[in-house]
């Protein structure tokens, strides 16, 4: 059998001998962005030319010729040159057709592209904090979160393994998200990433929200009203499953939900400046919603996710000493949250099993919230 | 500059590097503290005062003054311009990521 490098070799051979590779060479363009090779490579060396260059999250991908970035390009409305953000301090300006061969790389279709844009915009948003997100050794992945009609409009799964799907656009949009973590504040930033253990979402985390929901969509949280389209993206951890297959009422659920929320190792009891998702997923949400509405379901958790401040400090969660900046309170219940908005909610799942998630938030950035064109 | 598309080689094809520029600006760089002295910035992990403190001493004992820690308030944030401001003046070495 020919092994790839074999076959590579055996070209390599043929190409010196048809036409000196100096030649394809000399007729690379001198903008680096740019690379020119002879189209008798085939697709599988293509992306191994993707792999070597650093530009992959270590799976194949859909190598970026020009041509497929075009496209791209127009469907997020966007100009080869047009600077779409800027990471400060690093003097990184992002560009349309960086953001478009991501896009193409990470296996997006060009319908895709009013939510490519919206993403883009979203991540690359200041108050996204970008290179916090790539270097934190919190290890955050980017969450997209869609809602409204975006589920029906491309097509993404909002039902069973909601935070896991493997259909093509929660696969490649989240995908997505993290390549334009990956090339925009590591490749051309950091150079390294340091998450002392991160989570499989760093390779992609999109969740839609189902399109008919018990309460407002997910993006009414945030100000949007109900028949938007919209994403939102948080830096997050890693899922915690919520299991209660017995629970009758809504306060048994949320009791239940409560004590995931406020588990002793939670990073917010530290920092308290971001802010955990509650999945809930629809037979959870029939129980809850039957009593609750998000406003009254968010009191009660915000009364319930609490622990003893001195336990914590036993515990060496939180300082002992004084520490303005941490606001530690001896003898006082502590809250994960400094702020009720903090915790939001999500309707997604499939419509069996007695389960929800929680997904604490990074705690280093704003989570931020874009309109999809319509 | 030459422009890609004239590249009339109909057996090339071209990939799009996904990674910008970094464009660097002019920026002035002083070569070598104007005194033995160093200021650390403290992210305010929670190691961060156990490593200054026993890094100060170390430096005070080898005859080299340490002046007051610059202190972010959040590890994860950029340095905030008054605080950059303060590091660029300071006429010492300043030391950064000095925890986690």
């Amino acid at each position: 059998m020919t092994t790839l490098r074999g076959a590579r070799a055996s070209w390599q051979a043929r190409s010196i001998t048809a036409r000196p590779l100096a030649a394809a060479t000399a007729l690379a363009p001198r903008d680096q962005r740019l690379l020119c090779y002879p189209r008798a490579l085939s697709l599988i060396e293509d992306i191994e030319v993707c792999h070597e260059r650093g530009w992959t999250d270590g799976l194949p991908v859909v190598p970026p010729y020009r041509p497929l970035v075009e496209r791209m390009l127009a469907s997020i409305a966007a100009g080869w040159d047009e600077v779409l953000g800027e990471l400060p301090r690093q003097n990184i300006e992002v560009r349309g057709c960086e953001i478009a061969a991501a896009a193409v790389m990470a296996g997006c279709d060009p319908s895709y592209g009013p939510i490519v844009r919206a993403i883009a915009d979203a991540v690359l948003d200041p108050a996204f904090n970008l290179n916090g997100v790539a270097v934190t050794t919190g290890g955050a992945a980017i969450l997209v979160i869609t809602s409204g009609s975006c589920a029906a409009r491309f097509g993404l799964a909002h039902g069973a393994n909601a935070l896991g799907t493997a259909t093509r656009s929660n696969a490649t949009l989240g995908r997505f998200a993290a390549f334009v973590r990956r090339s925009c504040a590591v490749a051309a930033g950091s150079a390294e990433e340091f998450g002392a253990v991160g989570h499989p979402g760093r390779l992609g985390f999109c969740v839609a929200e189902h399109p008919s929901t018990t309460w407002t969509p997910y993006h009414t949280q945030f100000g949007l009203e109900p028949g938007a389209l919209a994403i939102t993206v948080h830096a997050s951890e890693g899922p915690n499953s919520i299991n209660n297959h017995y629970a009758e009422t809504g306060e048994q659920l949320l009791e239940t939900i409560a004590d995931c929320v406020a588990h002793a190792g939670t990073t917010n009891f530290y920092y308290r400046y971001s802010g955990q998702v509650v999945v809930l997923a629809p037979e959870h949400m029939r129980v809850i919603g039957a009593s609750f509405t998000r406003e009254r379901a968010r009191e009660f958790l915000l009364a319930h996710a609490v622990r003893s401040t001195d336990e914590l400090c036993r515990l060496g969660r939180i300082p002992r000493a004084p520490d303005p900046t941490r606001e530690v309170r001896p003898g006082t219940p502590r809250s994960p949250f400094a702020r009720p908005e903090q915790l939001t909610f999500l309707e997604a799942g499939g419509p069996a099993g007695k389960f929800s998630a929680v997904i604490p938030l990074w705690v280093g950035n704003h989570s931020i919230t874009r309109r999809v064109a319509a | 500059m030459t422009d890609e598309r004239d590249c009339a080689d109909s057996s090339c094809e071209i990939l799009v590097s996904p990674i910008p520029r970094v464009r660097p600006r002019p920026l002035a760089v002083r070569r070598q503290p104007a005194r033995r002295k160093v200021t650390f910035v403290d992210s305010g992990k929670p190691n961060s005062d156990r490593i200054l403190a026993l890094a100060q001493r170390a430096l005070e004992d080898r005859g080299i003054e340490v002046g007051a820690p610059l202190r972010k308030l959040r590890a994860s944030r950029l340095m905030d311009d008054a605080l950059l401001a303060r590091a660029a003046a300071d006429d010492g070495l300043v030391v950064l990521a000095v925890n986690d």
